[in-house]
């Protein structure tokens, strides 16, 4: 998608510091703001005032994008009326709710900024954080991410599964982020674009993002407790996140080539299968180990009569055999999984996205 | 759609000739009518044989009715109850049996269930009159539902139910899984409500059900809860299932394998090593699996959009975000407040924008069919043409749009067309200012991507010259109000012909979902004609793409053959009959004029206002069929913008003199060849 840039006229242009109060219509959206919600009945219009308080302090064209999760507490009605009277204030009503990533997700296909943040509709995120995000990707990243240096949760059951959580995050993927689980962030909007959110990895976007050649980088941002509403997380997913951390980890290292890393998974089969054959070979005699010979295997049929010689321990070469059908299997299984990426339009859609980026 | 009462669509998939028409009509309507909603029953004919057709017909008398017959038999209740929706007007889907099982009166109850707020109403029939051993096996059933999942339904086998119309976009049936709608609308977030219902003797239906009913609905429990529960992310289950393996796989072989090594005991002393180098193994396999579930899954993640929107709030609603066209040029008088003063800019449409731009298309009053979003992800996933679509901005607020795409090929040259294989298109501005702008960032682009001009098929007049071409006539017209009037509208020589057909051919009109039988038509007609044909891929596509706003006539005769097939569009208040096909054996029974005067009923019947007969070329024969079917021809002067200095107005058209060999030839080749051949080179025929 080549296009000239004289049609671009509505890309953002260098921005000045100053700060425009009240509706901008003449500029196009540098900034959108994607916020989800559910059931965030009383912190809403706070919400909004500091949202639009800090965006002014930003200084550059911006919507706040809400996208409405099925709220059923009269959040609705208030967006309705918020947004008649803020023309930068754009709402997503869900039918009912679809969940935390699909409400991400809308939010990224309806934003219309270049850059695009995302933060909680729970207050604890501080909308003045916002300015120090842009001003961090403007210095070249693609992806900025928030870190709650000082949280305000309660440490076994939220810190400690957290710091975990990410401990293990970092290590796997890579990409030296201490706060995965922060909401605000700010993504170019090509990173996004080029990236299909589906059950829980939004929370992984930056592992992601890093795989598709995204810079990034980190800033302290303020925690806040909630001011009202219940949270909304619980404990026990360590078992979700680390087969979450699994397929990231495929995905980022291996998407053009899964066949490699079901190779990878195959391996401790493909090695304990010579072990076990080994194994095999030696036959637990009252003296101890003896390795067979080749006159062991051979039926004896001279004399006729069995003479006392050691012979295979069938059980471990039974298991090779076994284990050594099993790992041929699962690295067919890989083959698989690149046909499937084959006829997917998975690449060609990343190219696009990547190509409408570089001519910009 | 009225307000008090509400419009109620209630299906009832039929699979014995043997029910009591008149009394499931009467028994349906009777309660609703009484209740004061306007409705609908639709019977689908899931494999009945016979002339239920013309009993129902004849039982109908004044109530509106439709029949839906499915194609190929025994096809189940979920694929019934869909292509019913799928046909339905309403928003509240009752779903009913073919036997009166419950008694009538509580379809109201179900109604004003939904009304009151709820998604979804399921129903208890409480206390049951059935044969002892339905009502044991039908309990055991339950129980094991309520034990095993913890789904609190009392009685999942009565299939009187309620549905709001998005229950069934949202939630995938298949199969028997159509016994747990409720369960699977509830899982998705779904308000259901369980109501009481009266059992009635069922009149018609005697004796048990078999043991193996129960069976297999036991595998289907299982199947959904797998399916709701872990397709999304298939690693989690599969990982923790091939962990649980791998852990009791070790347990099984670790201690002999211990023993073996320390010298203590030789492993074929302990078998139960093979079992848990097995399990090993099996645990890895699993994970396998798991992880091939998840490249699927994120593969495939673009073509599940999981959420549905009730609405977009743009906001400062004081802005008028989709303008009114029409009014030419700029309505200067409140031009401070919604930014007339600013700049057009033009720029392209950005991912995540196609509903917007479907908004302004449709509140546009030129807009058409082919301008909506739907037909560029056609084109793009059939031909792979790369496109252009241009937004045209004062301010925040759109003031036009024009898609286009570039169109490089050997016969037309390099070019971009607004828009291919469609027969209208083009500009779709607000003013005149906002057109200009977008004509020139056209002329510019085109400019730029070296096409000698740009292909504008507008229908309708836009303010400025253009070069023309004057090869084309478009023919459509308001529909009447009423069907009895269809008839009288179209021309006495037509007229007859669709007698002819109807009495002495025995022809018969129905809606169809048969592409493969449609396309078969379409092919062979075109090759006849010397055309090459377009791929069956492009109309799997579009009806994949726009699904109900897509629909295929056609004709059978008394052998069930089929001897025309029409693929019409409908769109705003416009049905287009675009595509069709017809049989060789058609000719002479007056098929053609009988299908196009059938459409134009089911139009009317379905409301809408326009039929729009496409474009001919002047002078063609298909003109002349369309004004004999009552159709006054329009003039439908595409436009060019001319870019290469040395460019000239496209000439290559089937009327072109240099065409005629070639057409010869390809009529020649054989079917195959030509559909094949034919499908390839459509992506270089605009």
């Amino acid at each position: 998608m080549v296009l000239p840039r004289s049609l671009m006229s509505s890309l953002p242009e260098a921005h000045d510091a100053e700060v425009t109060p009240g509706p901008d219509l003449g500029r196009a959206i540098e900034v959108s703001v994607v916020v989800p919600v559910y059931n965030e009945l009383e912190n809403l219009s706070a919400l909004h005032s500091a949202l639009t308080y800090s965006m002014q302090q930003v200084g550059r064209p911006y919507e706040i994008l809400v996208v409405d999760d099925g709220s059923d507490d009269g959040s609705r009605e208030v967006l309705r009326q918020l947004s008649a009277e803020d023309p930068n204030l754009r709402v997503v009503l869900f039918r009912r709710n679809y969940g935390q990533t699909a409400a991400m997700s809308a939010g990224f296909d309806y934003a219309r900024g270049t850059t695009l943040i995302t933060m909680d509709g729970d207050l604890q995120n501080d909308p003045a954080d916002i300015k120090r995000l842009v001003e961090k990707l403007d210095e070249g990243y693609d992806i900025v991410c928030g870190w709650r240096r000082n949280r305000k949760d309660a440490y076994a059951t939220r810190l400690l599964p957290s710091k975990i959580a990410n401990f293990l995050i970092r290590r796997t993927t890579g990409v030296p982020i201490h706060d995965t689980g922060c909401s605000l962030k700010a993504y170019r909007s090509w990173v996004v674009r080029s990236l299909n959110l589906y059950s829980d990895m939004h929370r992984f976007i930056a592992a992601l993002g890093a795989g598709l050649g995204a810079r990034i980088a980190e800033v302290p941002v303020r925690h806040h407790p909630r001011l009202f509403g219940e949270s909304k997380y619980g404990l026990g997913r360590i078992f979700r996140v680390l087969a979450d951390l699994v397929v990231i980890k495929m995905l980022i290292q291996f998407a053009a080539h899964p066949i490699r890393w079901f190779g990878l998974l195959s391996m401790p089969l493909f090695f304990v299968t010579p072990f076990l054959f080994f194994l095999g070979l030696f036959k637990l005699r009252s003296t101890g180990f003896e390795l067979i010979t080749l006159a062991d295997i051979v039926p004896d049929v001279v004399d006729g009569s069995p003479r006392d010689r050691v012979t295979w321990d069938a059980v471990p070469i039974t298991a090779a055999a076994i284990t050594l059908l099993v790992a041929i299997n699962v690295g067919l299984l890989g083959f698989l999984a690149e046909l499937q990426l084959k006829v997917s339009r998975f690449f060609r859609r990343r190219i696009a996205v990547a190509a409408t980026e570089a001519s910009r | 759609m009225s307000g008090i009462g509400g419009f109620v669509s209630v299906v009832i998939p039929l699979t014995s000739s043997e029910v009591d028409v008149r009394g499931l009509i009467e028994g349906y309507s009777e309660p609703l009518r009484s209740g004061g909603y306007e409705y609908e029953l639709i019977f689908v004919l899931d494999g009945v044989r016979g002339g239920i057709t013309n009993d129902l017909e004849a039982a109908a008398g004044d109530h509106p009715i439709k029949i839906v017959r499915l194609q190929g038999e025994g096809l189940g209740e979920a694929i019934a109850l869909s292509a019913g929706v799928a046909r339905a007007r309403g928003k509240l889907i009752v779903n009913a049996p073919q036997y009166l099982q419950s008694d009538p009166a509580d379809l109201l109850k179900v109604v004003q269930a939904m009304e009151t707020g709820a998604d979804f109403v399921a129903t208890w029939r409480h206390p049951r009159v059935d044969p002892w051993l339905n009502r044991l096996q039908s309990r055991i059933f339950n129980w094991m539902l309520r034990v095993i999942m913890g789904i609190r339904f009392h009685d999942l086998n009565s299939s009187l139910r309620g549905m709001r119309r998005q229950v069934l976009e949202e939630v995938n049936v298949y199969g028997e899984m159509y016994r747990f709608l409720p369960v699977l609308a509830q899982r998705q977030g779904f308000r259901v409500v369980e109501v009481k219902v009266r059992h009635r003797e069922e009149k018609g239906r005697r004796g048990f059900y078999g043991v193996g009913v129960y069976v297999r609905r036991v595998l289907d429990i299982l199947a959904i809860t797998f399916l709701t529960r872990f397709t999304q992310r298939p690693l989690r289950f599969f990982g923790m299932l091939g962990f649980l393996t791998m852990t009791v796989g070790v347990a099984f072989a670790g201690p002999p394998l211990y023993w073996k090594l320390i010298g203590e005991d030789g492993l074929s002393n302990h078998p139960i090593f093979v079992l848990g180098m097995i399990l090993v193994a099996f645990g890895f396999q699993l994970i396998g699996f798991g992880l091939v579930g998840e490249i699927i899954i994120f593969t495939q993640s673009s073509s599940f959009r999981d959420y549905k929107i009730d609405e977009i709030l743009e906001g400062g609603s004081e802005i008028d975000l989709v303008p009114q066209p029409g009014a030419l040029p700029t309505q200067a008088a409140d031009g401070s407040e919604n930014g007339s003063d600013l700049p057009i800019t033009v720029r392209e449409l950005v991912p995540g924008e196609d509903a917007r731009w479907d908004a302004f298309v449709t509140a546009h009053r030129d807009g058409t069919f082919f301008h909506l979003t739907g037909w560029r992800r056609v084109v793009e996933e059939t031909f792979g043409h790369e496109s252009h679509y241009l937004v045209a901005e004062q301010g925040r607020k759109w003031v036009g749009v024009l898609p286009m795409f570039w169109f490089k090929s050997p016969f037309v040259g390099n070019q971009l067309i607004s828009v291919p294989y469609g027969v209208y298109g083009g500009v779709l501005a607000a003013d005149q200012a906002a057109q200009d702008e977008l004509l020139s960032s056209a002329d510019r682009l085109g400019r730029q991507l070296g096409a000698e001009y740009v292909e504008l098929r507008h229908l309708g007049e836009r303010p400025g010259e253009r070069e023309k071409n004057v090869l084309y006539l478009t023919f459509f017209r308001d529909l009447p109000q009423t069907v009895d009037e269809v008839m009288p509208s179209i021309k006495k020589r037509a007229r007859a012909e669709v007698r002819k057909a109807r009495d002495r051919h025995g022809l018969r009109f129905e809606e169809s979902t048969d592409i493969g039988g449609f396309f078969e038509l379409f092919a062979r007609d075109k090759k006849r004609l010397g055309s090459p044909t377009l791929p069956y891929r492009w109309f799997r596509n579009l009806t994949e793409e726009f699904g109900r706003q897509v629909v295929i006539h056609r004709v059978v005769d008394q052998e069930e053959r089929t001897v025309v097939a029409v693929m019409s569009f409908c769109y705003k208040d416009r049905v287009y009959a675009y595509y069709s096909g017809a049989d060789e054996r058609s000719r002479g029974t007056g098929a053609n004029d009988f299908v196009y005067c059938k459409i134009m009923e089911w139009a009317v019947k379905q409301g809408y206002r326009v039929f729009d007969f496409g474009r001919s070329r002047r002078d063609s024969g298909a003109a002349k069929f369309k004004k004999n079917m009552g159709f006054e021809p329009s003039t439908l002067d595409y436009e060019y913008l001319l870019l290469a200095d040395d460019a000239k107005m496209p000439s290559f058209n089937p009327s072109n003199p240099r065409l005629t060999k070639p057409r010869q030839l390809w009529a020649k080749l054989p079917l195959f060849m030509a559909n094949s051949l034919g499908g390839k080179l459509s992506r270089y025929l605009p």
